[in-house]
């Protein structure tokens, strides 16, 4: 008796064992679309409001915003090209050396967006310090671009994306992100909403500071509808 | 290698300066004083989620709502919040530059067919662009001494 149990936990053993890849395959998460506001104020008093919904697929490669507020238009990101497009004729097109899958859309889709997908990059973690309820990694560049690049600090707040905070090579604050209130669908986390705020000092010296709110909701995890829209097809030329 | 490029780069053009601290008050925002400054922006955003279809050039233009709100949004600082600010090199650019030294250096870091095409389209261009220079300057304009 004991025998036929071995074997048959031998049986099961070996089928957990050789589905496993299959089962991680079915939960591969390769597009995400959702609802996006975003919010800035400018340092000048100035503001702006655009909404519409962003999709991203990993697999064509294509970032597309489908904006509604201001007015009705689609931008398109592809690889170091961004495109414009109104009433179905592209108005605008030009160079912008900004990859899709460097963004969070990819980092979420690729459980990469605790570090920001620094992981892969030139930068290294080094001090890792808790302070109350957040981690706060400090990473810094390789030893060869350390002229050009200074330190990144990211914090997290049980295991996700808190805030990210980006330094010029002499230790000035650039920039801050804050990430809150994630959203979870198919088993990837994102953030609801993003506070941004941007450190500027003005040519007579004055410090000032730009703030952007962008909020993200009804986000939808490898839908197969709306592939026209998820592979936009972007027109030729550039209307006169 | 040149993807972790691109992304190191990214950093370096996080434009201008502010201040320094790297604990955990770095992460701290004054919702408070938030509120107060978005409070306009949060109505005109409650308003078009109200109001199917609305765009700003179908409002009032005197509307309170839209008082110091520009007409677009700035298309290109939306996109590089949520990702790498633009700075870098195209493979295009390592062909054109470089030739076949731009192509193998792609080839062999980027581990990308497509980057690898373009970087060798870059460098296509650049060659046939030689050649065209070439030979208007040596069978044109007969400067072939130019070149011996």
């Amino acid at each position: 008796m004991q025998y036929i149990r071995q074997i048959v936990g031998s049986v099961i053993l070996f089928l957990i064992f050789t589905m496993l890849p299959n089962l991680s395959i079915g939960q591969h998460r390769f597009r995400m679309k959702a609802d996006f506001s975003i919010k800035e104020k400018h340092p000048d008093g100035k503001m702006s409001l655009t909404m519409g919904t962003v999709y991203y697929d990993r697999s064509v490669k294509k970032l597309v915003y489908q904006v509604r507020f201001p007015e009705k238009e689609t931008w398109v990101l592809t690889d170091t090209v961004f495109n414009r497009i109104v009433n179905n004729k592209l108005v605008t097109r030009q160079f912008i050396p900004m990859l899709p899958s460097s963004t969070l859309f990819d980092f979420a889709l690729s459980n990469n967006l605790n570090n920001f997908g620094l992981e892969n990059s030139f930068y290294k973690a080094t001090d890792v310090k808790r302070d109350a309820d957040q981690v706060i990694t400090t990473w810094i560049p390789d030893e060869r671009v350390k002229k050009a690049f200074g330190n990144v600090v990211i914090s997290r707040k049980n295991n996700l994306l808190y805030g990210i905070a980006f330094y010029s090579p002499k230790d000035e604050l650039l920039k801050k992100q804050l990430f809150k209130g994630y959203i979870k669908a198919s088993g990837i986390s994102f953030p609801q909403e993003i506070t941004e705020i941007i450190y500027k000092i003005e040519a007579n010296g004055a410090k000032s500071k730009g703030t952007k709110i962008s909020t993200f909701k009804n986000l939808v995890v490898n839908d197969p509808n709306e592939n026209n829209i998820y592979n936009f097809p972007v027109p030729a030329a550039v209307s006169k | 290698m040149i993807k972790k490029f691109l992304f190191s780069a990214a950093f370096a053009l996080a434009c201008n300066f502010g201040f320094a601290s790297t604990n955990a008050d770095l992460f701290q925002v004054n919702e408070e004083e938030l509120n107060v400054e978005f409070a306009q922006l949060n109505e005109l955003e409650s308003y078009v989620n109200s109001n199917e279809g609305v765009t700003m050039s179908s409002m009032e233009t005197n509307s309170p709502l839209l008082q110091n709100v520009t007409t677009t949004g700035d298309a290109l600082g939306i996109l590089s919040a949520y990702g790498e600010p633009p700075l870098g090199i195209p493979s295009f650019l390592w062909g054109f530059c470089f030739n076949v030294a731009g192509v193998a250096v792609v080839y062999f870091v980027a581990d990308d067919r497509d980057e690898t095409k373009k970087a060798f389209i870059g460098c296509a261009v650049s060659g046939g662009l030689y050649l065209l220079w070439w030979v208007f300057w040596v069978l044109v304009a007969g400067n072939a001494f130019l070149f011996f």
